[in-house]
């Protein structure tokens, strides 16, 4: 574009263009004038220069072809340039190319950061909530609300199955009971009930209930086994992983919450089908077992009881058929991955060591509790 | 006789006019914003929802100046983290504690339960003024801010008074108090320095309401006598059908399946059915209070239908559906364009007059408005 200017800065001709001051919405008609450092804005009527410097200098929306120019500057935040589409604008983007660029790596870069900052809080928050805190606040919750929160879950897992009680059947847990606790010094508190559910089963709640299945108890074929499920349990128990797995459940809707930004609906409504849908982690799972070895092997039963036990189980359920309604709930028998190598992990005590469990007339009446 | 020459404002004034002119760019916007939701779970959508904006307020034009919004994601981020940590944050965690310590049948339960549902009634109002005030500070045109004057307090008063006596009503005192609402809210608006005016009774709407009303309940009439002549004429049949429910010798799966698609199918259409019925009222609403409002010398005229409203609130549902959230955007330009299409101002404006806002801006942004979903945008 030949030059009419006789200025040596004034690199085009002069533009005219409209101005909007930010003090009142009345529009103001300048002349623009492209400087080697900036736009020279001049408002004739109101008798005022300005320099809108490059650097500073940038689009409201991003420029369109045959659409006006509408450009800001950081040195007047209310103020807007409107330059007109044709020769005017063209001069203007082609003097500052930063304006037209479509593609916006600072744009992208900003976002990208907004979205890594997102992901992180979350993974943050995500661990504090799923695995820091849920053990923490397990390990200094009263017994009081320990047992309340267990009476509660066992209410709505039981349900309508039938409890099964029988004198003899009860003292028969009364023995495995006494034996269980004799084990170690440090066996928790613990309760058992045997509950007529469809499926092989057991599993321990917050406070140190432990419900067995009639089914499990049903498929038991020695003393020895119906102890060493028990074991695994009271393994639970004494970690207080029921416990962390309903502060996790809470704190999972808690953060589902946050993210959504969804503030109706109860909190505590889908506890139990959250609960069937967690399982206990593998690191949980292998700590149980551990305390199971040690119950065992300072109790003398007869860790071979809860292998072979195991092993006929994965054999049902490994063909083809579900774990069944409470597969989930920190039962034993889940399928996953890591079941063959927890079996190995199994020993079995030095020859003599082990003795029996209880009475053959006891183990009977443990087996004809549900009748 | 005298005649009066009005010279002055006819020539400082200017014809009003407004128009949405579409820009591309907004396929871009969804996908980008579509991806970035679901892999931040969400959590990205404040600055997806200002990314939006932006580009929609950008393309209402003005007497040819299109608007511009300056609100950013981080001010409505840092707005829902607020209400989050000073209302749902606590409210959970009271919860929770009441859960754990008195027992899950515990009446201090349920009454923390229903204190928490009163204080999203109670609140609503609040949420409605304060994202119409946050919106208007971040709406620029010329240069020039929108704002809201008034006391949110008081909204959420007249608001959640309101609620109560359009329920004891029957929902008779809605237009009376809808336009009181309409009022304080249209009345506290300004644009910089200029006030948005709005004057007018409700008697007008009584008649097309009266007729929604009655028609719903003729309809539900209508239903109700229905189904019970079927229970009726089929007799034991019926309560032998539902009876069979419970039992494991029951009705064939096929059957049970298309007593739910029929029982789907038909509450879908009563909702639509409803919504038909009520949208008549809804657009003569809509248009009542556009004509009551004034800007400085212009007026406006809209007009909305009751069909075209069902179809953009319908057709928004579909695309929303269809497109799994990442139409979201296209919905949002539908319903700015369904009343800007259909708006028509006359009269002048004297811009020259109009200056600045003084008015506080909010720091933070509408964190009630995202916790409670109130409208597309």
């Amino acid at each position: 574009m030949p030059s009419t200017s006789t200025s040596s800065e004034r690199q085009t001709p002069a533009f005219a263009a409209q101005l909007f001051d930010g003090e009142t919405a009345a529009s103001h008609d300048v002349t623009l004038n492209l400087m080697a450092g900036g736009i020279e804005i001049t408002d004739r009527a109101a008798a005022k220069v300005r320099l809108w410097t490059w650097p500073g200098l940038a689009a409201v929306d991003p420029p369109l072809a045959g659409q006006s120019l509408r450009l800001r500057h950081d040195s007047e935040a209310g103020t807007r340039l409107i330059v007109p589409a044709g020769a005017a604008a063209d001069a203007v983007l082609k003097a500052v190319p930063h304006l037209a660029r479509r593609f916006n790596p600072q744009r992208l870069g900003r976002q990208a950061l907004i979205a890594a900052a997102c992901i992180a809080a979350l993974v943050v928050i995500g661990y504090l909530v799923l695995s820091f805190l849920p053990q923490t606040v397990a390990d200094v919750m009263p017994t009081s609300i320990r047992q309340r929160l267990g009476d509660h879950i066992e209410h709505m897992v039981v349900k309508s199955y039938k409890v099964c009680d029988s004198p003899a059947g009860r003292a028969a847990i009364a023995v495995l009971d006494k034996r269980l606790s004799e084990s170690l010094p440090d066996t928790p508190p613990f309760s058992v009930k045997v509950v007529a559910l469809p499926v092989v089963n057991a599993f321990a709640l917050p406070g140190g209930g432990i419900v067995v299945s009639a089914s499990l108890i049903a498929e038991a074929r020695r003393p020895a086994e119906v102890a060493g499920v028990l074991a695994h349990e009271l393994g639970h128990v004494y970690y207080r992983h029921p416990e962390a797995q309903f502060v996790r459940v809470m704190g999972m809707q808690l953060l589902l919450r946050l993210a959504t930004g969804n503030a109706t609906g109860d909190t505590l409504g889908g506890l139990a089908g959250l609960l069937a849908i967690l399982r206990y982690s593998r690191s949980a799972e292998d700590q149980a077992d551990a305390f199971a070895a040690r119950l065992m092997a300072q109790g003398h039963i007869d860790p071979m009881g809860l292998r072979d036990f195991f092993i006929r189980i994965q054999k049902k359920t490994g063909e083809g058929k579900s774990g069944g309604l409470l597969s989930g709930i920190g039962d034993m028998f889940s399928t996953h991955p890591g079941t063959s190598e927890r079996i190995d992990k199994i020993k079995p005590l030095p020859p003599g060591e082990a003795r029996p469990v209880m009475s053959p007339k006891a183990f009977a009446d443990l087996k004809t509790i549900c009748n | 006789m005298t005649v009066t020459v009005e010279t002055r404002p006819a020539a400082r004034g200017e014809p009003l006019t407004i128009s949405y002119v579409p820009r591309p760019g907004l396929w871009g916007i969804a996908i980008v914003n579509w991806l970035l939701n679901v892999v931040t779970f969400t959590l990205y959508r404040f600055w997806a929802k200002t990314r939006v904006r932006c580009h929609i307020w950008s393309c209402v034009h003005i007497n040819g100046e299109p608007l511009e919004y300056t609100g950013t994601g981080r001010e409505l981020f840092l707005g829902a983290l607020l209400v989050f940590g000073v209302l749902f944050m606590p409210i959970v965690v009271l919860t929770g504690l009441i859960y754990l310590t008195l027992g899950p049948e515990s009446p201090a339960l349920a009454g923390t339960n229903v204190a928490a549902s009163l204080v999203v009634v109670v609140l609503y109002g609040m949420a409605v003024y304060r994202a119409r005030r946050y919106r208007l500070s971040r709406t620029l045109w010329r240069g020039i801010r929108g704002t809201l004057t008034g006391s949110p307090t008081r909204y959420t008063f007249i608001y959640l008074a309101a609620l109560i006596l359009k329920f004891v009503t029957f929902g008779w005192s809605s237009p009376a108090m809808n336009l009181e609402l309409e009022h304080r809210i249209a009345n506290e608006a300004m644009f910089g320095t200029m006030p948005f005016r709005f004057s007018g009774a409700s008697g007008p709407l009584y008649r097309r309401y009266a007729v929604c009303w009655f028609t719903i309940l003729f309809v539900a009439a209508i239903i109700v006598g229905g189904l019970a002549a079927a229970a009726a004429l089929s007799g034991d049949n019926l309560t032998q059908y539902f009876r069979d429910f419970g039992t494991r010798t029951g009705p064939a799966p096929k059957s049970v399946a298309l007593l739910g698609v029929a029982t789907v199918t038909g509450v879908l259409l009563l909702i639509a059915l409803y919504s038909l019925i009520w949208s008549a009222y809804t657009a003569r609403q809509m248009n009542t209070f556009a004509r009551y409002t004034t800007f400085d010398k212009a007026g406006f005229t809209l007009n909305a239908t009751a069909l075209s409203l069902v179809w953009l609130n319908f057709g928004n549902i579909l695309i929303l559906i269809f497109t799994l959230g990442l139409g979201q955007p296209f919905a949002m330009q539908r319903s700015a364009r369904y009343f800007i299409d259909r708006l028509r101002p006359e009269g002048t404006v004297d811009w020259a007059a109009i200056g600045q806002s003084t008015a506080r801006i909010d720091k933070r942004g509408e964190g009630l408005a995202d916790a409670f979903d109130i409208d597309i945008f």
